[in-house]
């Protein structure tokens, strides 16, 4: 159906970010351009929900944009795993908006950085909500432009200058071999619209009346595309050894923006990943074979990821970048999850197929969650502490103020997955579907990522906690108090509710990777608007 | 006699539930108990530890920090030499070759796969 909302959220937001440098030359009162902001992401955080709310109840939704039917125009499209990740995306943007205000409450370039603080959400919710893969390479550079020049905004420190040039040296590499793989399937396909590649792909229905049949080497031209758009999520996502990036760029950045990168940016490599290889080059497409490859390939690359990761932080001196470090273990845990649908592993429908893939969203939404507060409540602690990231320097912060303890805390806990938060489940969905697939050597690593990423884990709690502490800390103001409080509760929520959470979920994959899932995918978001 | 029979979840939270409840009351059961004011005695200063004064039990001390950088340090020098000093080196061209290692073997299985 043609549903305005989910077309209108994207476009609105973009204004409303180029809108604040602008204003920046009318109004001086910085105090403004916090209240605007945080209007700005509350707005993009109700639509989502609304969003989200109608694809639960009604099913697939799609916008074309400008009127023009796809595959001529552009159009986005809504299905229950898009639209949760958006929902996520908003709701942790809105409090990384509000903690903003206190992080930056003096700082003159306000305007700038929430323009860029905004674009980054909408290249992410712009790359969640299309259905066009061309226009997914274009929110991808939306979302990494506004990333390199956040990375970089504390431009009179040369670590920031040089982690940010770094990111954007390879990411402009990624971005560009996305292009190229898009030239090798428009070449071959005549399309880029992700329901009509789905069609074609699949032998639904291979003709177009707009698009035609396929042209040249379609299964060449097919692996080359996905062998050079998996790099570049997996870059995004910073799977190893695409993750070198990541410990030089989140760190540097302005946390609030670490946390943005750390907890939702990297999610979009992951959900890139998955519209590939689960809807466009579904199990039941003509392609399923070379899909199987690349899905080992993924595995084994999320379980070096994931030890990589692990084993790094524990020689870490440095607040933020053990938690990047942690950031690059987790999402090796989520790939690993998402890598089940290799047929060598499990059958598509199988309990062991959604076992994995529940549980790679599950660790998803734990993991956004999780490090989002851990590295806001970094934030706190840093502030306290005078400015200092070293562990060592931190000692006891967390006696000195308790609720700064508790939600360190609690962060360390989701992250480490310790029953009742949400870490938990969602590992050991992870572990229970590799068991289920009979592959239990996969489960044993999986612990085994857990057991040594505990090293870096203690390392952040002793020194925050188990020290004495030898100096005074300054104590921080209740705004980021009360968000570090919601994501804390959150993080307990995704636990205690994880019946629920599972069941919605499985009930969101299955309708997503089913047959029937994927030929409504089509439907709705290509033939229906032919119809018309 | 009957068996109770949880799914993991519930099992999960069951536990957790019991397990927090258990904390809560020993801790409540150590505040009441514990002495308001600490203990004086005239031994209290020096016990006596397996026959040798206390200064010698605490010059042998570690330190929880020193004992964690012992064990990684120890057990992992070789590991972490490569890990950090040889892969995550900040240095661009040596990142340049796992990054285009990957997309190389990325399109050696393209390859294979159109040649098969």
């Amino acid at each position: 159906m043609y549903y305005l909302s989910v077309g209108v959220l994207v476009p609105s937001l973009i204004g409303l970010a180029f809108v604040l440098p602008l204003l920046g030359m009318i109004v001086k009162n910085i105090k403004f351009f916090h209240a605007y902001a945080s209007a700005a992401s509350l707005y993009a955080l109700v639509v989502a929900a609304y969003n989200f709310s109608v694809v639960v109840k009604e099913g697939v939704k799609a916008y074309p944009f400008g009127g023009w039917w796809p595959p001529i125009g552009i159009s986005y499209e809504l299905d229950e795993v898009n639209s949760l990740i958006a929902l996520l995306t908003a709701t942790v943007m809105f409090l990384i908006t509000l903690y903003s205000a206190w992080y930056i409450r003096d700082l003159r370039s306000a305007p700038y950085y929430y323009t860029l603080l905004l674009g980054l959400e909408v290249g992410m919710l712009g790359c969640i909500y299309t259905g066009d893969a061309f226009n997914l390479f274009v929110m991808l550079e939306v979302m990494s432009i506004s990333a390199y020049a956040l990375v970089g905004f504390y431009r009179n420190k040369p670590e920031a200058v040089e982690a940010a040039i770094k990111y954007g040296l390879f990411g402009a590499v990624a971005t560009t071999l996305y292009f190229i793989g898009l030239v090798f399937i428009y070449a071959s396909f005549g399309t880029l619209n992700m329901a009509d590649l789905t069609n074609k792909v699949t032998l639904f229905w291979g003709y177009d009346l707009v698009s035609g049949y396929y042209y040249g080497q379609v299964y060449a031209a097919t692996a080359i595309a996905l062998a050079l758009s998996l790099w570049a999520f997996t870059f995004k996502s910073a799977v190893f050894p695409n993750h070198f990036w990541l410990p030089d760029a989140h760190p540097e950045a302005p946390t609030p923006v670490s946390a943005a990168l750390s907890g939702l940016v990297v999610n979009v490599g992951v959900y890139a990943t998955f519209r590939f290889l689960y809807t466009i080059f579904n199990p039941f497409s003509a392609v399923s074979d070379l899909r199987d490859l690349i899905l080992l390939v993924t595995l084994v690359l999320g379980l070096a990821s994931g030890l990589i990761g692990a084993l790094m932080m524990a020689v870490q001196d440095d607040i933020k970048r053990l938690l990047a470090y942690s950031t690059i273990s987790h999402i090796g845990l989520v790939l690993v999850g998402l890598s089940i649908g290799s047929s060598l592993l499990s059958k598509p429908g199988s309990q062991a197929f959604v076992d994995g893939l529940t549980g790679a969203f599950y660790h998803l939404i734990n993991h956004s969650l999780g490090k989002s507060l851990l590295f806001l409540t970094a934030g706190v602690i840093i502030y306290a502490a005078g400015g200092t990231r070293r562990l060592d320097e931190l000692g006891g912060v967390g006696r000195r103020n308790p609720l700064l303890g508790a939600a360190l805390i609690i962060g360390v806990l989701q992250l480490l997955g310790i029953p009742p938060f949400g870490g938990f489940f969602s590992k050991y969905l992870l572990y229970a579907s590799y068991l289920e697939a009979g592959a239990p050597y996969i489960s044993v690593i999986i612990n085994v990522i857990s057991a040594i990423s505990l090293l870096g884990y203690i390392r952040l709690l002793y020194a925050a906690l188990f020290t004495t502490p030898k100096r005074e800390f300054v104590r921080a103001s209740a705004l980021p108090t009360i968000v570090l409080l919601i994501l804390s509760v959150a993080c307990l929520i995704t636990g205690i509710l994880s019946p629920i959470m599972s069941e919605w979920l499985r009930r969101f994959v299955e309708a997503t990777t089913s047959r029937d899932g994927i030929l409504n995918y089509w439907l709705q978001g290509y033939l229906i608007f032919w119809g018309r | 006699m009957s068996t109770l029979n949880l799914d993991p979840w519930t099992a999960t939270l069951f536990l957790s539930g019991v397990l927090a409840l258990s904390t809560l009351v020993m801790y409540l059961v150590y505040i009441t108990l514990s002495r308001k004011t600490p203990q004086t005695s005239s031994e209290y200063s020096e016990p006596y530890i397996g026959g040798e004064p206390a200064s010698v039990i605490k010059s042998v001390d570690v330190s929880v920090r020193n004992l964690f950088w012992g064990v990684v340090r120890g057990a992992g020098r070789r590991l972490y030499t490569f890990l950090r000093d040889q892969m995550h080196n900040g240095i661009l061209n040596d990142w340049g070759v796992y990054m285009l290692s990957y997309i190389g073997l990325l399109t050696l299985i393209a390859l294979i796969y159109f040649m098969r």
